[in-house]
């Protein structure tokens, strides 16, 4: 990878005094940072991380971001090159946010008030980043609410860039926590630590998780495994919005290289503790046959949906892409 | 009326004769029993308390004692239960509770990690067999119910509404139809008829006016909002209120379990009046006003003059149920008599921790001793709080049979919530002798001195309390009461009542 031309904007927002607190950004914020830095090895001066200010809590706002695009059309005034700026851009979003009527997801500002609204909309944003065609690729991350609220304003995005002839060929990767109308969440994770649950099973999946077993993480790849880490965090009912920006005839396109890792299920016999149980990767049908007499077992699998009948044929079904799963049957 | 042993009290006046009383006091000494007080306690009417005034006095004397039956008058209060009938029925009422929980539960969905500004009900309606589940099982909605715990929200400030959570139930009570016809009739049923124009579209006027028991103060500032605001806002604005409200309870670890605090809000803010807070004040009063020297004939300061002359060896047990250990606390506070001391039996004791200690434990020299000068004759039955929550508040009601939809928990946790009040200021979540939870040491106010002077002196001495249900080889210390109104009942199978027998026959 060619680390010093991936740039990234990570935006983890806890503190809104008028919305409440939430435990997770902050904690989403220096999660992706340690991963940018630690893993991609991207230059640290290549990150800007925005969190709350306190104590008016007026920035970040709607123009710090804009401002943050005139700084890039200002660099890229000075440079050359179909994507003058770089490699790949990340924008990762944690905190508040709405789906307004317009169906555009939007990122609240700490500033805001049920009077004076401080929104940015997620895709329009992205689509300023991709219209000027700066960098090669884009992914955005957004982990935040997309309830769709009757008194909240539309949200209004002003910046419209001519598109640059390289536009159509910049690659966009864009997940958001939830569909249209629906929350996010974010939980406590073993750890004790609170995160978001989207945040948390993108760097699950990247650092190995979604990987193949060449160890690459492909864009295809890794919205299959964040679907199955959503759900098996926060149940079926739970999906996540992802477009992984591929025209499914192109080759799949690689987003990253980390060593393969498979989730374990432990098959667990707490109940039924006699007879043959068979589990069963739903996709491919492979299915192997688990002898419950012989106490706990552990299976590492490739991510996805299985299922485990028991010996009096009733089903159970299990979502395997977290590190392990106990199945108590 | 058997003047030998029953004594006839209206807001603290005697009302029966003077000298019979006299004479029942002087029989008392003369038959060389135990003589016992009985106070019973408030939401007993007169007449039911004179009509069982025979069976109590038979079951003291099977006891070996001298029984005096005090029937005093607690007023608006003894008619409470009929009122709260009706409060139950009350489709206000109802949906209320739904709506306060659903939004309730929704901010503490939010809080334990939903990355939404809003307020979103997920909540499955609450239904009378919900509310009916959550009175008979533990005093709350279940956990699966809720599908989250209660007890991961309490006491953290985070958890308090915000402008935006406001709006947004605003937003959704603006629009909620069925809720604001509802509020519509009750308004038209009290000739408060909102103006044309504060309807909104979706909303047509209520066909039919529907009589509520609600407030007329709060009517009527549900009016001037619908009228200023629209309907739909007017009705926000309380119901915001309420929300709010039980949120800050559960913020400063007030609360008494979702269910029960939304009913206590629900009635605060509409039926304070119907519910008895005044009525409750009221009958307090009269408990002083039975030792006021500016109270004609004033009947505690009769039974004290009485009392001053049995005597010194005439064993007097005070045995007072409910609101009658209020009585005996002020009992506690007058008396003049000398060297003479009390036993005392508390059932199900409704006094606050605040008036005990100011009394019983601040005048403690006044109880009687064992042997030996150090174990003092006290002893207090009350629900432990498991029970204390599974008790159902209004039991027996003719056709409609026990009301568990209405309220989860006991009486002690209803007066509790918001029967007591600070002069003009409501009290919320008062500490009362008789709720066990006052005395966990991690009680909210645990730290505070009447409950430490209270904890100290009930906790500190086993034998001065038992928790029901609690079996004992020895029969002084039993009780099989599972419900507030059972604990003085003078019935065969009662165990309380017959550890009180037992006191009396063995002495402490």
């Amino acid at each position: 990878m060619d680390e010093d031309k991936h740039f990234a904007l990570v935006v983890g927002l806890s503190e809104y005094p008028a919305v409440g607190r939430l435990k997770g950004p902050k904690n989403d914020l220096e999660d992706v940072r340690a991963w940018l830095t630690n893993d991609l090895k991207v230059p640290a001066a290549n990150i800007i991380c925005w969190t709350d200010t306190p104590e008016l809590y007026r920035h970040p706002s709607a123009d710090d971001f804009y401002g943050w695009i005139l700084d890039w059309v200002e660099k890229a005034r000075q440079t050359t090159g179909r994507f003058p700026l770089g490699k790949r851009l990340y924008v990762f979003y944690a905190g508040h946010g709405y789906n307004a009527v317009s169906t555009q997801q939007a990122m609240i500002m700490p500033r805001s008030t049920t009077e004076t609204w401080n929104v940015v909309p997620m895709v329009p944003l992205r689509e300023s980043l991709r219209l000027r065609a700066h960098f090669e690729e884009i992914m955005v991350l957004f982990d935040a609410c997309r309830n769709q609220l009757d008194f909240a304003v539309e949200p209004v995005w002003l910046d419209h860039p001519a598109a640059s002839p390289n536009s159509n060929q910049v690659k966009v990767f864009s997940a958001f926590a939830s569909k249209n109308g629906k929350a996010a969440k974010e939980v406590e994770f073993a750890n004790g630590k609170w995160a978001g649950v989207l945040t948390q099973a993108f760097l699950t999946g990247v650092k190995g998780y979604a990987a193949d077993e060449h160890g690459v993480v492909y864009a295809d790849a890794l919205r299959k495994f964040l679907f199955a880490a959503v759900k098996q965090q926060l149940g079926v009912a739970f999906e996540p919005d992802v477009d992984d920006g591929c025209d499914p005839n192109d080759p799949p396109w690689p987003l990253f290289q980390a060593a393969r890792k498979l989730p374990r299920v432990v098959i667990d016999p707490v109940h039924t503790k006699q007879g043959m149980a068979t589990f069963r990767q739903i996709r491919s049908g492979d299915s192997v046959p688990i002898d419950l007499s012989a106490g706990p077992q552990v299976r590492e699998v490739p991510y996805g949906y299985y299922s485990l009948t028991l010996p009096d044929q009733t089903e159970k079904k299990i979502i395997a892409a977290w590190e392990e799963t106990v199945v108590e049957v | 009326m058997d003047l030998d042993h029953v004594l006839d009290i209206d807001e603290g006046r005697l009302v029966s004769d003077r000298a019979a009383m006299a004479k029942a006091f002087s029989n008392a000494a003369q038959a060389g029993k135990p003589m016992i007080i009985h106070f019973h306690g408030g939401l007993v009417s007169r007449d039911s308390a004179l009509a069982g005034a025979p069976a109590m006095q038979a079951f003291y004397q099977n006891a070996g004692a001298y029984p005096i039956i005090p029937v005093w008058k607690t007023g608006a209060w003894e008619v409470a239960q009929d009122i709260w009938v009706q409060v139950a029925a009350e489709a206000l009422f109802k949906v209320l509770v739904d709506r306060v929980t659903g939004f309730v539960h929704a901010r503490m969905e939010d809080y334990l990690g939903t990355r939404s500004l809003s307020v979103e009900r997920t909540l499955g309606k609450v239904t009378d067999d919900v509310l009916a589940q959550s009175s008979t099982g533990g005093g709350d909605f279940t956990r699966e119910f809720l599908n989250l715990d209660v007890n991961a929200v309490r006491g953290d400030a985070d958890l308090e509404l915000r402008e935006f959570q406001r709006k947004s139930i605003e937003a959704a009570v603006a629009r909620d139809v069925e809720l604001n016809r509802v509020v519509d009739a009750v308004l038209q049923g009290a000739n408060l008829e909102v103006e044309e124009g504060a309807r909104s579209f979706d909303t047509p006027r209520a066909p039919a006016p529907l009589v509520s028991v609600a407030d007329r103060q709060a009517l009527e500032e549900l009016h001037g909002d619908a009228n200023s605001r629209g309907l739909g806002l007017g009705t926000a604005m309380a119901v915001v209120t309420i929300v709010g409200k039980v949120i800050m309870r559960f913020v400063n670890r007030s609360d008494h379990g979702l269910h029960a605090t939304v009913v206590e809000e629900v009635l605060r803010k509409f039926y304070l009046g119907a519910i008895g807070t005044a009525a409750w004040s009221k009958m307090k009063e009269y408990t002083q006003l039975a030792f006021s020297a500016t109270t004609p004939n004033a009947a505690g300061t009769a039974m004290i003059e009485e009392l001053k002359k049995l005597p010194a060896t005439q064993r007097v047990l005070l045995a007072g149920h409910s609101a009658g250990s209020i009585f005996i606390c002020e009992f506690f506070k007058h008396l003049d008599t000398g060297s003479r001391t009390f036993e005392v039996v508390f059932m199900a004791p409704a006094a606050t921790t605040q008036l005990f200690t100011q009394t019983l434990v601040a005048r403690s020299q006044l109880i009687a001793t064992k042997p030996g000068g150090v174990e003092m004759k006290f002893r207090m039955f009350s629900m432990n709080d498991t029970y204390e929550c599974r008790d159902t508040l209004v039991r027996n009601v003719p056709v409609l049979g026990d009301l568990t939809w209405f309220y989860p928990r006991s009486l002690l946790y209803l007066i509790s919530g918001i029967l007591e009040q600070d002069g003009a200021d409501e009290v919320i979540d008062a500490q009362l002798l008789g709720l066990q939870r006052d005395y966990d040491p991690n009680y909210r106010l645990a730290s505070d001195p009447a409950v430490t002077a209270a904890r100290q002196f009930i906790e500190g001495h086993g034998e001065r309390r038992v928790w029901s249900v609690q079996s004992n080889a020895d029969p002084r210390f039993q009780s099989n009461s599972t419900s507030h109104g059972g604990f003085a009942a003078p019935v065969a199978g009662n165990t309380t009542m017959e550890s009180v027998a037992a006191i009396l026959k063995q002495d402490w």
